[in-house]
């Protein structure tokens, strides 16, 4: 297999993406009910016509304000995750989400916020450092989408157990551009 | 080209003075000076005729310092009406036309306005539909926004044209209707000849307008909100409905309006939405919009002079229609007879646009009168007071005989 | 008159001048959006004076979804082809306002961002009207992901040539369907409106240079005009992950030069400026090309055919970017001939 698409154009990224699929693949299982997160269907409540803005009008955001009412998460196969000890802080993960994603925290690391997160991976391909920004299989989790998870309080509270499940991850994480290793 | 001696000495009249000012002037001159009392703020040009010289107008005050605007020439039409959407939408008073098919090319920003609510006052010169290309009057241009939240209106004279203009600001700011005005003006008849009409002072004037407020939805970096971000159809029907509400509104406004207008300028113009003329006891009553009226009421008076008991309703307001003013005049008459200066293919009983919505408003009263069509004037064609009497005594012909022959009748087509 | 403002000179500059975020998460746009880039940078150069305008796109799809905004700017939409009309109206209405003292007189930026079919292509004459009227201050972004990215990636002016779209496909009769070569919106601008200050062309792959062009463009007043070339992983057929690397090789490729007009002075910037002097080579366009699966059908001649289409651009254009006249011009001799 890895000789017939190695003579095909573009050969690396043709054995990764095969790679990718396979792994995929072998990863699936069947779920059972009572599985993943307890979850409480609530159905929006909508406002009626006389407390809606005429004219199509909605309130806008604060500066920083995430919008409250649309996430975009779930779009996400792969999720960052970071190993804070490696950091250097450079800032290119911050500078090139397209989802203003990683939230600046007070020592300067860059903290993703996995509900907006759509995991289109371009943090982990501008990170300098190898192993630092790993994009992960969201089928290694059973947390939604990472809603409820803040990589950066997980690593401050315990630093030790971050970087064993870090290290439990790495070698799941999805195949980074090969060109940069 | 400036403004002659004798025009500078009435403006600043009007400008300045309590009392008001005797002028003649075209159609359109009379909205300019309306517009120039209304102290609008961003006003958005393209020449087509014949709404057109309105916006000439408006340049000759604006050079010669009468009146304070942005006057932004635009590429086209649909660049005209966006240009006054987002000048509203900061909280500006705006002012825009057009005619025929420019109208029609600006249909998409037309509909936006009225969707996202913004008060922009337009004059419709009236004008027959390319093709082939024709300047005369008809009035499918207008008619073509029926539908989407445009209040509409038709005026007669100069005079009633420089009046509606201020009391369109006043009902389309109101804030419970904050829907757009379109007032329509018959090409060449009314937008071209001349008038003689008054122009009351602008104190009176400022008494009468308050100023443009949008409230919470001004776009304003103090006001942080988004205007018409994309919807599903979890929105689309409660917007809709907000704009019924606002239509169905604006007839208490329109009211309240023409009486506070009669009340600050004197000038009383009765039912606000329909002009009857010797209506009362008529066994036949003719219907139209605009100036038609001219021909028809010289026809009224010389067949009331022979004993015919015929009389006329000018509709005024078309959005939001009368419905409760066309009960009360045509609900018992014998026969009514709609002059339609447009036509509206394939309609029921194929007749024109305004014939069918009046034979709608009646289906609910006892007394149902029989039906006339006429469509007549087409692409500026005149009808003149024989052509009203002949019509006239057609629908006298169908109350004597209590039966009409032919229902639509295309006036004066050659066969 | 050059202008004096703060500009960014590194990464680290942009953390600490352009922290806060006025487009912010929960958006709608695809993974690895490149558009979304540029608006979020576009608005954190802006800050937040600003009215922005968004024409019918997919931007506006995307980040105002569902009765919800993404946006801390004051927000409208525009109709497709408004972009240009919707600017002037609101710098108009804002200069009427203030000079009559009903809103207080301060500075307030006007953005009118539209995408490729919306302003080269359906708003192209309203955007030019725009560029005309010097009395009004508005910046009009041009966010080009060269195709009409929200309808299911039709085929507009902007396309490269030879690209697959959903109105340009290859197939056994005809192998390339987009024949017609890309606009160039900014020249057009520039060259075509010698009143405007400020024209430039930016990228999101390169924010520094993109927040500067900005800020500058918001500085000078009177109209400017932003053209970005925003690589999209679902149009352009490649993975997400490589929104970034696919921005850089347009410009290290010389297929997208960076390039700035500022009171009639142009200059190149940034890795475009380095091409021009020498100090970094050129790569081949085949490396930009052969990562994305809209040019999969393309052989080697036509590869070859662009390179030489690039080539031309760099060396024999009058000026690389900007004006597709070569330098032997005719009336020289003419003139020569007839002094005789």
């Amino acid at each position: 297999m890895k000789r017939y698409l190695g003579n095909l154009d573009k050969p690396e990224e043709r054995v990764n993406r095969a790679l990718e699929a396979y792994q995929s693949l072998t990863k699936l299982r069947e779920v059972k009910p009572g599985e993943g997160l307890p979850y409480k269907y609530e159905p929006p409540h909508l406002p009626g016509w006389k407390d809606m803005m005429i004219g199509g009008a909605i309130p806008g955001l604060k500066p920083n304000q995430r919008n409250p009412y649309f996430t975009g998460g779930t779009a996400k196969h792969y999720r960052p995750v970071i190993n804070f000890d490696k950091c250097i802080k450079c800032s290119l993960c911050w500078e090139y989400c397209p989802d203003s994603v990683f939230d600046v925290t007070p020592d300067g690391y860059f903290n993703p916020a996995l509900a907006y997160c759509k995991g289109c991976g371009i943090c982990a391909e501008v990170c300098p450092v190898p192993d630092t920004i790993i994009m992960v299989d969201e089928m290694e989790f059973e947390d939604g989408y990472g809603k409820f998870l803040d990589e950066y309080r997980a690593w401050k509270e315990n630093r030790e157990a971050y970087r064993k499940w870090f290290e439990s991850l790495l070698p799941k994480a999805q195949v980074i551009s090969v060109r940069k290793r | 080209m400036s403004v002659s001696a004798l025009e500078t000495k009435r403006l600043e009249a009007v400008l300045k003075g309590d009392e008001e000012v005797e002028v003649v002037g075209t159609g359109t001159d009379a909205v300019a000076y309306a517009l120039m009392l209304a102290d609008v703020d961003v006003t958005s040009a393209y020449p087509i005729r014949p709404y057109g010289g309105v916006m000439q107008t408006v340049a000759r005050l604006i050079a010669d310092g009468y009146m304070k605007a942005e006057y932004i020439v635009a590429a086209h039409e649909h660049d005209q009406f966006e240009i006054v959407k987002h000048a509203s939408a900061v909280g500006a008073r705006t002012f825009v036309g057009s005619s025929g098919v420019g109208w029609l090319l600006a249909i998409e920003a037309i509909v936006a306005i009225s969707t996202d609510r913004y008060p922009v006052v337009a004059l419709i010169g009236n004008r027959a539909l390319d093709d082939p290309g024709a300047y005369g009057v008809e009035h499918n241009d207008a008619l073509m926004v029926r539908d989407v939240g445009w209040l509409l209106v038709w005026v007669d004279t100069a005079q009633e044209a420089l009046d509606t203009t201020l009391i369109a600001y006043r009902v389309a700011e109101d804030p419970r209707v904050m829907l757009p005005v379109g007032i329509s003006m018959d090409g060449a008849f009314l937008t071209h000849s001349e008038h003689v009409f008054k122009i009351p002072p602008k104190k009176k004037v400022q008494q009468f307008l308050p100023p443009y407020d949008l409230g919470n939805r001004k776009l304003h970096p103090s006001n942080v909100i988004s205007v018409a971000p994309q919807v599903n159809e979890d929105w689309v029907t409660e917007i809709r409905k907000q704009m019924d509400e606002a239509m169905k509104n604006a007839r208490k406004v329109i009211e309240e309006a023409y009486r506070d207008f009669a009340k600050i300028f004197g000038r009383d113009y009765g039912n606000p939405f329909v002009e009857p003329y010797m209506v009362e006891d008529a066994d036949v009553v003719m219907v139209g919009m605009g100036t038609v009226s001219k021909p028809i009421k010289e026809a009224v008076r010389r067949l009331r002079a022979k004993g015919e008991r015929v009389g006329f309703l000018r509709i005024r307001w078309f959005r939001p229609f009368p419905t409760e003013d066309i009960i009360r005049y045509l609900s018992g008459v014998k026969v009514v007879a709609v002059v339609d200066r447009d036509y509206s293919f394939g309609s029921p009983f194929d007749g024109g646009a305004v014939f069918t919505e009046i034979r709608s408003a009646l289906y609910e009263t006892d007394h149902r009168p029989l039906m006339m069509n006429f469509i007549g004037g087409l692409g500026g064609r005149e009808i003149t007071y024989n052509d009203a009497i002949n019509m006239f005594n057609m629908a006298l012909e169908a109350a004597r005989k209590s039966k009409v022959e032919q229902r639509v009748i295309w006036y004066g087509v050659r066969e | 008159m050059t202008i004096s403002i703060k500009l960014a000179r590194t990464v680290k500059d942009l953390l600490m001048m352009a922290q806060t975020e006025y487009f912010d998460s929960g958006h709608r746009t695809c993974q690895g959006c490149e558009s979304a880039m540029v608006l979020r940078w576009v608005a954190k150069a802006a800050g937040p004076n600003t009215i922005v305008i968004g024409a019918t796109g997919c931007m506006y799809v995307a980040n105002t979804t569902y009765y919800t905004t993404a946006w801390a700017l004051p927000w409208i939409h525009t109709q497709l082809s408004g972009t240009g009309s919707a600017v002037v109206g609101t710098a108009a209405a804002l200069k009427a306002l203030m000079e009559k003292g009903k809103l207080p007189n301060e500075k307030i930026n006007v953005i009118g961002i539209c995408g490729d079919l919306g302003c080269a292509d359906a708003g192209l004459s309203e955007v030019s009207n725009a560029m005309t009227h010097t009395k009004y201050n508005f910046l009009i972004l041009m966010y080009d992901n060269e195709s009409s990215a929200n309808t299911d990636i039709q085929e507009t002016t902007m396309t490269p040539f030879g690209a697959l779209t959903t109105f340009s496909p290859s197939g056994k009769q005809v192998r390339i369907m987009k024949y017609r070569w890309k606009k160039n919106m900014a020249a057009m601008m520039a060259v075509g409106h010698p009143e405007v200050r400020y024209v430039a062309t930016a990228i999101a792959s390169d924010p520094i240079d993109l927040y500067n062009k900005v800020k500058k463009a918001l500085e000078i007043g009177g109209p400017t005009f932003i053209h970005t070339l925003d690589p999209c992983p679902k149009g352009w057929g490649y993975d997400p992950k490589y929104s970034h690397e696919i921005g850089k090789l347009a410009v290290e490729t010389g297929i997208w030069p960076l390039f700035e007009i500022e009171d009639g002075k142009f200059r190149l910037t940034s890795t475009s400026a380095r091409i021009a002097s020498g100090e970094i080579k050129r790569k081949p366009v085949k490396e930009y090309i052969r990562r994305q699966s809209r040019f999969k059908h393309l052989t080697d001649g036509d590869i070859e055919y662009i390179q030489r289409k690039v080539d031309e651009m760099w060396e024999k254009w009058l000026i690389p970017g900007l004006i597709p006249l070569t330098k032997e011009l005719p009336y020289p001799e003419v003139t020569k001939a007839s002094t005789k």
